[in-house]
């Protein structure tokens, strides 16, 4: 009887031929089996597959044509048609709905915290006191910048107003390695609001915590950082908010404060 | 290589976007390497020229189908580059005579190159990344790098290997599994695969 540990080592040591092509049928279904359930054997494939490609990545370099470029940029055909995530079809579809299932969400989510941390059953409350939050509960709304203009984010706060959600769409998916980083500013200083992945779809919901009220902060910033979080931004900037006050212009000093880059 | 890659999957981006500025972007990033790679297959440089174009019109419509946590944009680009290629070789059945490149001619095309529209700290790196890749494949042995450029640029199977090079085909097998794992073990230290 062939044990986990005998499969596993037989079966890492067909990789490199599965990766070139030197398996048999039966063997190909034997590996692709295996693959299924183990993990380790997944990353070695991947590590052989990038050994493989460093083959063809071998060749020596030749210039093309110079005028192949431009015959390329002057032969794309119209790409086919863009269809929105769901959730951003409807929201551009049912702008006012949206906005309205938005708040009625955030209503019950933030009423749903504050009872919670005030001990109080919502059973014996009186359901109009769920509404007590109001619109005042968004912090910010962001949006994307040329990097990411289809991205969109906005912040809610909780109750003690030193915690509070930043629910994320349309952002880019993101390379193994890579994060998005919430940056919170004021006076040109900043604080790290957490780091983030997002769905296959580019949608998060993260949470954030701070020793100081979220409020102080007028200005907010996402941008591409390595997973474990930088000290400061050192990537570029997918998300941006309009300061309070702001009439909607650049807002002076920011870029040359907090360090993003808004080129690639 | 990190960096880069994380500005090419924005790019991507762009590019599904529609934005034709991006496309031109990638292919002042990749269109050599891609290029290169086709004409290393096909031998051809019409044939060449009209794979690389055929890549780059692809990637135009297919970029929103892109997986970032699948494969590098570079390594995406040299993957498709590699079945086009494939598929042109068989449509012509044609999969012989491939030479071989040595470091020194990659140095020296790289030192040519004109490069102007990257960030030259990126064009450092991923420069550097390419001639370690190429020393990597260079300091396999002969025969283990034989093998593994046959199975690469001509599709071929192991069997057809040991038919070809007149071997067992236990030999080839070997050659191609050892060569592999070196190559494998020299890049994870370098850390240059993506």
């Amino acid at each position: 009887m062939i044990t986990g540990r005998q499969e596993h080592e037989e079966m890492s040591h067909l990789l490199p031929s599965y990766v070139t092509g030197g398996l048999e049928p039966d063997e190909i279904a034997a590996v692709k089996r295996h693959l299924r359930r183990c993990v380790r054997c997944r990353a070695l494939l991947a590590e052989y597959r990038s050994a493989f490609d460093a083959v063809g990545l071998s060749v020596p370099l030749k210039e093309p044509p110079p005028s192949l470029r431009s015959r390329i940029i002057d032969s794309l055909p119209a790409q086919p048609p863009y269809r929105l995530p769901s959730p951003i079809r409807f929201i551009l579809d049912h702008p006012r709905a949206a906005i309205a299932a938005s708040f009625a969400v955030l209503l019950i989510l933030f009423g749903s915290i504050w009872l919670n941390v005030s001990g109080i059953s919502g059973a014996a409350l009186p359901a109009g006191n769920h509404s007590a939050r109001s619109a005042e509960d968004i912090l910010a709304v962001m949006s994307g910048t040329s990097v990411a203009p289809d991205a969109r984010a906005i912040i809610a706060i909780g109750a003690d107003e030193t915690s509070g959600v930043l629910y994320a769409f349309g952002l880019p998916v993101l390379p193994a390695g890579y994060a998005y980083q919430l940056w919170l500013m004021k006076d040109g200083v900043r604080k790290s609001g957490g780091v983030f992945r997002v769905t296959p779809e580019g949608h998060a919901v993260h949470h954030i915590r701070l020793p100081v009220p979220l409020t102080e902060f007028p200005t907010f910033g996402i941008t591409v950082e390595p997973e474990s979080g930088s000290d400061d931004p050192t990537g570029s900037k997918i998300l941006e908010n309009q300061a309070p006050g702001s009439d909607g212009a650049s807002q002076p000093g920011i870029e040359e404060t907090s360090g993003f880059r808004t080129d690639l | 290589m990190g960096k880069r890659s994380a500005e090419d999957t924005i790019l991507m981006k762009r590019v599904a976007r529609g934005e034709k500025d991006a496309l031109g972007e990638l292919y002042d990033l990749y269109g050599r390497l891609v290029y290169s790679v086709a004409l290393h297959f096909v031998r051809d440089p019409n044939v060449a020229e009209e794979i690389t174009q055929d890549i780059f019109v692809t990637i135009w419509t297919k970029a929103r189908d892109y997986n970032p946590e699948r494969a590098g944009v570079s390594t995406w680009m040299l993957r498709i580059t590699r079945n086009r290629s494939i598929d042109e070789l068989r449509r012509h059945k044609s999969r012989r005579d491939i030479p071989v490149g040595t470091t020194m001619d990659v140095v020296q095309n790289v030192n040519t190159s004109n490069g102007e529209a990257e960030d030259p700290e990126n064009l450092a790196v991923r420069e550097w990344d390419r001639v370690r890749i190429v020393e990597a494949v260079d300091s396999l042995p002969e025969q283990q790098r034989q093998a593994l450029r046959l199975a690469y640029f001509h599709d071929l199977t192991h069997r057809e290997i040991a038919e070809e090079l007149n071997e067992p085909l236990g030999t080839v097998k070997s050659r191609i599994r050892m060569g592999l794992q070196k190559l494998r073990k020299m890049l994870e230290a370098g850390e240059v695969t993506e």
